[in-house]
C-alpha cells in the first residue's frame, strides 16, 4: 500500500491528471526520438539483465555451498522527460505529456559449490498517460504480470506489446555462474539475443562488468575499479570500506542514426571517477564523484546516514528494520541536444527496509541522471523483495 | 494549464500541462544541436549552433497564433531538421537562417533578430521607387484580410511575360507583383510582400531560378540557384528579384507567397 501511495503522490505533484485519454507523441521530433532512446536505456539498465547482475547473483556471493536467491523488483521513473503529444479527450487535443519509464523483474538463482545457474524474466516499458489511474495500472500493476511470464517466457520468447499510452517489452535471461577460486564469472543468454557477462575477482575485489548487445562493437557501459581497499579490519571497523572505481557510459543521442551521421558509438561519452566510503562508524556513508567527460567537474557530493547493518546484513530476517537517507548535490552539464540547461541540483535518496522488502524514493539521484541525463527533477521509485539462503 | 472534467480525484487536482508555444521553438534548437552533434561529433559546435538562435525571436512570443492545427503542422519543422543530410549540416550549419530554410515550416517558428514584428494590420514597408511602387489602393488595403497564401500565376508567351490574372484587392495589398518583364527566354519579376514570408517559385520548364538579394539589386550574384522549383524565406520587407531562365519562349510560372506570422 505504501508503495502505491508514494507513486500516486508523485503523480499528483506534476499536476498531470484526468480526463485525457491516450496520448501519441508527435513523431520525428527530438523529444519523441529521445523518448525512444530512453526506452532503450531503460531496457538496458533496469531490465532483466541488469537486475541479475545487480541483485540476484550478488546475493549468492558469500554462499559457501548450497545457496538459493530470489528477487522480485519494480522500478518507476516518473516523468523522466516530457514530449509534445496529441491527446484524445483533452480540450485542446495537444499537450506536453509526461514519459514514465518502468520495469519489473523476477529471478531465481541456485548455487552449489563453485557452480550455479540462474533464470530471470523482466518487463520494461514507457507510458505517456496523464491519467493517474492509467499510470498506476500501466507503471505498477500491469508489470506484475512478470510472475506469469516467469513460467511462460521460454515458450513465448522476448517481444513487445502496446496498451493505451503504454509500450511494454518482455525479455528473459538464463545463464550459468562459475566461481573457480577467487574469480566469479557469469555468462547468460538474453532472450532479445544478446550476451551478458560479469567478472569479479574476490581477493583484490577488482571487478569488470558490462553488457554486450547487438554485437561486440557496442559496449554501452563499463565500470572498473576496486570494490574494497584492503585496509586492516580494525581500520575498517571505524573508517568503513573504501571503494574506488571509474565508470564510462554512452549518452545516446536521438537522431544519431539519421542519414550520414558520423557520431562515434551513437552518443557522447560520460566518464566519472568515484571515491566512496561506506559504513563510517557503521552508520555514515560519503561519496565524491568527479566528472572526466564531458569536461572536468565535480559531479557529486553526498553524505548519508543509515541504521547499523544496512550494508552488511548476511542473511535476511523478517524482523530486520532499517532506513537510510542521503542528501547531496549533483551537477548536470549543459546538453543542448537534450534541451538540458544544466546546473547544480539537489539530490535526495530515502530508503526503508522491512524484512525482505526494500522501498526507495529518489530525486535527482546520480544512478538516474548518469543514465538519463535529461531526467532532471524526476522521481524514481524502487521496490524490491529479495530473499536468499546461504 | 488546461482543466479537465472533475471526478473522484478532484481533491488531488484536475488539470494537465498545456503545450506551451515556446516548446516548439525549443524543439527546433534541440534539433539543430542534435543533428550537428550527430553529423560532426563536436559537442562544442552543437552547443554553439543552438545558442546562435538566442538573438532570434520565437515567433509565438512575437504574437503569432498558436492553435492545435497549426502546432501539428509546425512540429514537422524540428522533425524535418532531424533528417537534414550531414554533408549540408557540416558545410552550412553555422548559419541559423540556413537551418530554417531546410523546412518550409521553420521560418514560421523563428524570426531573425532584426525582423519587425508581424504585420497584422501594419503599413507596408518602403518600396524602391524604380522597383515596385504600391498604388494607393495597395497601400491602404487592410492587411488582416489578406489571403494566405497569395498565388500569382503568369505565363511567358512568345517571349513576352503576361500576368494570367492581376490580383485584386485585398490581395493586391498583400503582394505587389510588378516589373514583370521578359528578355528572350528569361522572365524577370520583382516580388514585394511587405511582410515576413515564404516564397515559392514554380516553373516546371525552367532550367534555373535565380534569387537575388534585395539589398544588392540585380548586379550581384544570385544567392540561390535551383531547377524548376525554388522556395526561400524572405526575411526582410524589401523587394526580391527573381529571374526565371528557361530554354523555351512559352511556359507557365507561378509564385506563391505565404505570409508566415498570421
Amino acid at each position: 500500500m505504501s508503495w502505491f501511495l508514494i507513486v500516486s503522490l508523485a503523480w499528483a505533484q506534476d499536476e498531470s491528471l484526468f480526463g485525457c485519454g491516450n496520448t501519441v507523441p508527435l513523431p520525428g521530433t527530438p523529444s519523441a526520438l529521445l523518448m525512444d532512446q530512453s526506452r532503450r536505456t531503460n531496457q538496458e539498465t533496469y531490465g532483466v539483465v541488469a537486475s541479475v547482475g545487480r541483485t540476484l547473483l550478488p546475493q549468492l556471493e558469500n554462499a559457501e555451498d548450497f545457496g538459493l536467491s530470489f528477487v522480485m523488483e519494480q522500478h518507476v521513473l516518473a516523468k523522466a522527460l516530457e514530449v509534445p503529444a496529441t491527446t484524445a479527450g483533452c480540450p485542446d487535443g495537444l499537450a506536453l505529456a509526461p514519459v514514465d519509464l518502468f520495469s519489473s523483474n523476477m529471478g531465481l538463482a541456485v548455487k552449489n559449490g563453485w557452480f550455479g545457474a540462474f533464470y530471470a524474466v523482466g518487463l520494461t516499458g514507457t507510458n505517456t498517460s496523464f491519467n493517474p489511474t492509467e499510470r498506476l495500472l500501466a507503471d505498477v500493476m500491469y508489470p506484475q504480470s512478470v510472475v506469469g511470464y516467469w513460467f511462460a517466457a521460454p515458450a513465448l520468447g522476448a517481444g513487445g506489446l502496446a496498451s493505451g499510452s503504454a509500450r511494454y517489452r518482455l525479455d528473459y535471461v538464463a545463464g550459468l555462474a562459475f566461481a573457480p577460486g577467487p574469480v566469479r564469472a557469469s555468462v547468460g543468454y538474453v532472450g532479445s539475443r544478446g550476451l551478458y557477462v560479469d567478472l569479479n575477482e574476490q581477493t583484490t575485489r577488482l571487478f569488470l562488468h558490462g553488457a554486450v548487445q547487438e554485437g561486440l562493437d557496442r559496449l554501452p557501459f563499463w565500470a572498473a575499479g576496486i570494490a574494497r581497499l584492503p585496509f586492516p579490519a580494525e581500520v575498517r571497523e571505524t573508517a568503513g570500506d573504501t571503494k574506488l572505481f571509474g565508470r564510462h557510459l554512452t549518452w545516446y543521442l536521438p537522431g544519431a542514426t539519421g542519414p550520414g551521421a558520423t557520431l562515434a558509438g551513437g552518443g557522447t561519452a560520460f566518464t566519472t571517477v568515484t571515491a566512496q566510503q561506506t559504513d563510517i562508524r557503521g552508520i555514515v556513508d560519503a561519496r565524491v564523484v568527479a566528472g572526466v567527460q564531458p569536461g572536468t567537474f565535480v559531479r557529486e557530493l553526498a553524505v548519508a546516514g543509515h541504521s547499523p547493518g544496512w550494508w552488511s546484513a548476511e542473511e535476511i530476517s523478517l524482523d530486520d528494520l532499517g532506513a537510510r537517507v542521503e542528501l547531496g548535490t549533483i551537477r548536470v552539464p549543459p546538453l543542448a541536444w537534450y534541451g538540458q540547461d544544466g546546473g547544480q541540483k539537489l539530490m535526495l535518496d530515502a530508503s526503508v527496509r522491512a524484512g525482505f522488502v526494500t522501498v526507495s524514493a529518489r530525486y535527482n539521484h546520480p544512478d538516474v541522471l548518469d543514465l538519463f541525463p535529461y531526467a532532471t527533477d524526476a522521481f524514481e521509485f524502487h521496490l524490491m523483495m529479495a530473499a536468499w539462503t546461504q | 494549464m488546461r482543466w479537465c472534467w472533475p471526478g473522484l480525484w478532484t481533491l488531488a487536482a484536475c488539470s494537465y500541462p498545456a503545450l506551451e508555444p515556446a516548446q516548439l521553438c525549443d524543439e527546433v534548437t534541440h534539433a539543430v544541436a542534435a543533428r550537428t552533434l550527430a553529423c560532426t561529433d563536436d559537442e562544442d559546435l552543437a552547443t554553439e549552433r543552438a545558442a546562435a538562435f538566442e538573438p532570434w525571436t520565437c515567433s509565438f512570443e512575437a504574437g503569432s497564433a498558436f492553435t492545435v492545427e497549426r502546432a501539428l503542422e509546425l512540429y514537422q519543422c524540428p522533425a524535418d531538421l532531424m533528417t537534414v543530410p550531414c554533408e549540408a549540416v557540416e558545410a552550412q550549419g553555422d548559419v541559423p537562417a540556413w537551418w530554417l530554410d531546410q523546412s518550409p515550416l521553420c521560418p514560421q517558428v523563428w524570426f531573425p533578430p532584426s525582423e519587425p514584428q508581424p504585420l497584422d494590420t501594419g503599413t507596408p514597408g518602403p518600396a524602391g521607387p524604380d522597383l515596385c511602387p504600391f498604388t494607393e489602393d495597395d497601400a491602404s488595403a487592410p492587411r488582416g484580410s489578406c489571403g494566405n497564401p497569395v498565388v500569382v500565376d503568369f505565363t511567358l508567351e512568345e517571349g513576352e511575360a503576361r500576368w494570367t490574372e492581376r490580383l485584386t484587392a485585398p490581395d493586391a495589398g498583400c503582394l505587389a507583383h510588378c516589373d514583370l518583364s521578359a528578355t528572350g527566354t528569361d522572365v524577370v519579376l520583382w516580388v514585394y510582400t511587405g511582410f515576413v514570408s515564404r516564397i515559392e517559385v514554380t516553373a516546371p520548364e525552367a532550367t534555373s531560378i535565380l534569387q537575388y538579394d534585395p539589398g544588392t539589386r540585380c548586379g550581384a550574384d544570385p544567392i540561390c540557384v535551383s531547377g524548376g522549383s525554388h522556395g526561400f524565406s524572405h526575411q526582410g520587407t524589401g523587394p526580391i528579384q527573381v529571374v526565371v531562365q528557361a530554354p523555351v519562349a512559352d511556359m507557365a510560372l507561378s509564385v506563391t507567397v505565404t505570409r508566415t506570422p498570421f
